[in-house]
């Protein structure tokens, strides 16, 4: 298996989205997660549900809020910021355990996307699968109230196959242009420069939404 | 997560509320005994709303980096004076950035919140605007100062979100007709369009049947009343949206108006108009 990421931020402040991946016992996780832009330190809350997804192998929201929670507490914060954390903050996830016998179990809340693809172009994507599936008011999971449960899957990853995992910009790009097979140029990425200018052109050519945008490859 | 558009409210292009309030003596009489609630009056009514308007506006603006000025501010008061109505270290500043309205509280109040998901908070509230009712119904007055500034802010900020005006009011004009000067509000705007003009209308009658957001005449008791719906703009389709998640499903051609609010339509109303589109 190999593995990359990259991330680009929508301009130059923080970038709420988040990607990790991690090889333990066998088990390669890999997750990426987007913060909500109206929420404060979404960021941070990525972060912590991507570190948390690939160092125990699952989604454990209890876990995950505890790494929240030890970030967040013991800062003197100015009465909004106060206020603000007190109302949580959210993202949107998706994270992949994949086996030794190439079996990957998807588990996903929002509008994050994988994008299974084999050697004749796309195989099939989840949890969207088109651009209308994106909406105003996607799924996230949250750092206090009930837990979200997430969408799972199963897939079986043949030998020169690969998954994008992508947040929801690339996402909805990469829907729009299935037909196209836009595949190839991503897998052509080397490195974060040419992701960098691959979806500034993107943006530039205003085919992608202006929002922090993040891609994991994972190759089998 | 963000879906990007011309007219979307940033911090390169921020949008301006401007909050005009009757602070005449009849907004002295109680308000809210419809709702089995403790009597307020209509001025600490419009104070507490306010209040916890601006401090929803500002959380709306907080980042892990501190406020992002999504908005200019500017809240005129009308009675036995007309200009700006806040108190402290902001007392007499027309246009404000909503930054330095976080940064400026006159006091913080204990008080319970909403949190949104059915809990509800203690919390140190922060207020900026003190109730006041004194002198007579200066709307003409006040309404041609919020023309000035906003005139003013248009020609700063062309590429903007239009400004959204939010008139609340308990009674009618005692120097003059305020139909041009409610005319000369609305025809304000940027090069996004149109400023959205609210006409928000209080009763302190228990009898008076209360009118949100109507697309018609018809109902209406007075020609005062029909004066108000005919000068508010209509909503916009993200207002209509909001309202929509509140439980109120609007037409088209519903008006930025409302008639004898009590003091929940009265939140209702200043959550759909400050709610002019995503911020990003």
């Amino acid at each position: 298996m190999r593995v990359c990421s990259f991330t680009l931020a929508k301009a130059t402040e923080e970038n709420e989205d988040a990607a990790d991946w991690a090889e333990n016992a066998g088990v390669l996780c890999a997750a990426i997660a987007d913060g909500a832009s109206s929420d404060a330190f979404s960021g941070l809350w990525a972060r912590c549900l991507v570190e948390s997804f690939c160092q125990t192998g699952g989604l454990y929201l209890e876990e995950a809020r505890g790494r929240w929670q030890a970030t967040v507490s013991g800062q003197t914060l100015p009465w909004f910021l106060a206020d603000k954390l007190r109302q949580g903050t959210h993202a949107a996830f998706l994270g992949i355990a994949l086996s030794n016998d190439s079996e990957a179990t998807v588990s996903a809340v929002g509008d994050c996307c994988l994008f299974h693809l084999g050697t004749g172009g796309l195989i099939t994507s989840f949890p969207l699968t088109s651009a209308g599936d994106l909406g105003r008011h996607p799924a996230l999971i949250g750092t206090r109230g009930a837990p979200t449960v997430p969408l799972e899957t199963t897939l079986s990853i043949g030998t020169g196959e690969a998954l994008l995992l992508a947040t929801d910009a690339l996402a909805g790009w990469l829907l729009q242009e299935k037909a196209q097979e836009p595949w190839a140029s991503l897998l052509a990425l080397q490195n974060p420069s040419d992701f960098a200018r691959f979806i500034s052109a993107l943006r530039t050519a205003n085919r992608l939404v202006r929002d922090d945008t993040t891609l994991v490859i994972v190759r089998a | 997560m963000s879906r990007y558009s011309n007219s979307d409210i940033t911090r390169y292009t921020p949008s301006c509320f401007c909050f005009i309030l009757d602070q005449s003596s009849s907004m002295a009489e109680p308000y809210g005994e419809r709702d089995g609630q403790a009597p307020v009056t209509k001025a600490e009514a419009v104070a507490l709303a306010l209040n916890n308007l601006l401090r929803n506006l500002i959380l709306s603006c907080s980042k892990s980096d501190g406020i992002r000025d999504y908005f200019d501010v500017i809240v005129l008061g009308y009675g036995a004076t007309v200009g700006p109505a806040w108190s402290g270290a902001l007392t007499g500043r027309e246009i404000v950035p909503i930054s330095e309205v976080a940064h400026h509280v006159l006091a913080m109040e204990e008080r319970t919140v909403d949190l949104g998901d059915g809990t509800s908070a203690t919390l140190q509230a922060p207020i900026w605007i003190r109730p006041q009712a004194h002198g007579s119904t200066t709307m003409c007055a006040a309404l041609e100062e919020a023309h000035s500034l906003l005139a003013y802010w248009s020609g700063r900020n062309p590429s903007s979100h239009p400004p959204v005006v939010v008139h609340i009011t308990d009674g009618e004009a005692t120097d003059g007709d305020p139909a041009l000067y409610l005319d000369a509000l609305a025809a304000l705007g940027t090069g996004n369009g149109r400023a959205t003009l609210f006409n928000v209308h209080l009763s302190s009658r228990r009898a008076a049947r209360p009118v949100s957001f109507p697309d018609q005449t018809e109902g209406l008791p007075d020609s005062y009343a029909q004066l108000l719906f005919d000068k508010a703009s209509y909503l916009t389709p993200f207002m209509r949206t909001v309202a929509w998640e509140n439980g109120l499903p609007l037409t088209d051609a519903a008006k930025a108006f409302v008639l004898n609010a009590d003091p929940t339509l009265l939140v209702l109303a200043l959550e759909i108009g400050t709610r002019p589109g995503k911020l990003w």
